[in-house]
């Protein structure tokens, strides 16, 4: 009898044991995914090391713009009721830094009047590419921009 | 349905093997276990991965440095793929010996010895993916060596690479490749040779002495269970390599900084050695012969009998091709 239950109690003990670390086993693997899977900052901002702060969300009033150098070119941060859009400030004419009209939503060339809506594609004027996007996104309530390249 | 799958346990729970299987015999298995192990980490790699020449090293980076157990990820994933090709090896090795590709598991080692051109083929499009400078000066020196092969040479740079520069046509085409085509095939020919090995069972060891009375253990729990505490012993090995030596991130390619010095990955050092040895039209070529032969070895070897000579030329060859290896990767290492 004694025999008998300590072998029927050390089969159980090892089967527990072994389906115990097989199911500890799974929930590491499982764990290690989520957590591999939930993204960190740099990566949820989709913008990168290479990418620039351009100050706090709150600091561009909505129909407002600001101008910030990205890799020595200016780039123009918009705030519009769509979001931040954010655009070169080389004019794609002969290259003069362009102006953000907040009254009538446009960017404007001061050299050849050159003019582009606010997504960056030409309503009037000499120019004949739209400007250069970059890539803007808010993390922890500040706008920050980069290259559309540099986008991880 | 369930049925049906129920038909099946029921048909296969009388299955018994050998009990006279070693280590060796269980290789093959375990490559299933490091296969599946490529795919999951292969598949994680992708979530954060960008395939182009501006963010591909970027993003890598931030698989590295940024996401939580990324590294560990990364890590596992270059790892287990060296495991691959290392089991895949000894496993070819073993069945040789055996001489275990005779029929009629012939058509298994033709399998088997594609699956392991597919699998360096997936060691060779995944190294460029990280897109440093080892990445590209490795595969940069690698197309210097496919075109000087004859004919075959190149047909391949025209069909796999699209282009003679080293560029974002060639990244995305790797990754297409890696990710796209080579696993899948991977995929169906593991089906195959699966199928083929549970169809006709392992050809099991003879016998050491002659009246010797067949002991035979069944395949569920014994074999199942063996191979369970193989593959975690295995994987242990991977893993404690893969946190202890992750591999290392270089500077972004520079197509204006060549590398002097790169050495191939360890599978790939006797090729260069090769390579250095002889003039480069003859060495791809004799690359190309060699892989043929092997593919060829059941036609070559259809000896029936059990005469002493011919079987040891058969061990011979086969030692001679090893220690030829082994020479070729020890000069390579400490050139």
């Amino acid at each position: 009898m004694s025999v008998d239950s300590a072998g029927a109690s050390r089969r159980s003990f090892l089967s527990n044991l072994m389906a115990g670390s097989l199911f500890m086993w799974l929930a590491g693997v499982v764990a290690a995914v989520a957590a591999y899977l939930f993204p960190p900052d740099e990566a949820r901002s989709s913008l990168g090391p290479q990418r620039v702060r351009v100050g706090p969300t709150d600091e561009i009033r909505l129909g407002e713009g600001k101008l910030t150098l990205v890799e020595e070119e200016p780039v123009w941060v918009v705030h519009l009721t769509r979001g931040f859009v954010a655009l070169s400030a080389w004019c794609t004419h002969q290259g003069c830094v362009i102006k953000w009209d907040g009254q009538k939503r446009l960017f404007q060339c001061p050299c050849h009047e050159g003019r582009f809506d606010e997504s960056g594609n030409v309503v009037a004027g000499l120019p004949l590419r739209p400007l250069t996007r970059f890539r803007v996104g808010e993390v922890d309530g500040a706008v920050y921009v980069s290259r559309l390249n540099h986008d991880v | 349905m369930f049925d049906t799958l129920k038909e099946l346990v029921r048909a296969e729970r009388g299955r018994t093997v050998s009990a006279h299987l070693t280590g060796f015999h269980y290789l093959g298995v375990m490559m299933l276990v490091a296969f599946v192990c490529e795919a999951t980490t292969g598949i994680l790699l992708m979530i954060y991965y960008r395939p182009s020449a501006a963010a591909a090293y970027h993003s890598t980076a931030i698989i590295t440095d940024e996401v939580r157990l990324g590294w560990l990820v990364r890590s596992l994933h270059r790892w287990g793929a060296d495991a691959l090709i290392f089991l895949a090896s000894m496993h070819m090795i073993r069945v040789y010996f055996a001489r275990a590709y005779r029929p009629p598991r012939s058509i298994n080692w033709v399998v088997g010895v594609l699956m392991l051109v597919l699998l360096l083929a997936l060691g060779f499009t995944g190294t460029l993916l990280p897109w440093d400078q080892y990445a590209y000066w490795y595969i940069d020196s690698a197309r210097q060596t496919i075109a000087a092969v004859p004919v075959l040479g190149n047909l391949v740079l025209g069909l796999f690479w699209g282009g003679w520069d080293l560029g974002e046509e060639v990244l995305l085409r790797f990754y297409a490749f890696h990710v796209g085509v080579l696993p899948w095939l991977a995929f169906t020919l593991i089906g195959v040779h699966t199928l083929l090995v549970w169809r006709l069972g392992i050809q099991e060891p003879a016998p050491t002495r002659a009246p010797r009375p067949e002991v035979r253990t069944p395949f569920f729990p014994d074999f199942v269970a063996t191979l369970f505490i193989l593959t975690l012993l295995a994987g242990g090995v991977l893993f404690s390599a893969a946190v202890v030596f992750p591999p290392s991130l270089f500077q972004q390619a520079d197509p204006l900084l060549p590398l002097a010095h790169t050495l191939p990955r360890w599978y790939l050092l006797p090729v260069r050695e090769l390579l250095r040895a002889l003039p480069g039209g003859l060495a791809a070529s004799a690359v190309v012969v060699g892989a043929v032969l092997i593919f060829l070895v059941p036609v070559l070897d259809r000896y029936r009998g059990t005469s002493v000579p011919r079987l040891v030329v058969q061990r011979a060859i086969g030692v001679l091709a090893i220690a030829a290896w082994a020479l070729l990767t020890a000069k390579g290492y400490w050139r």
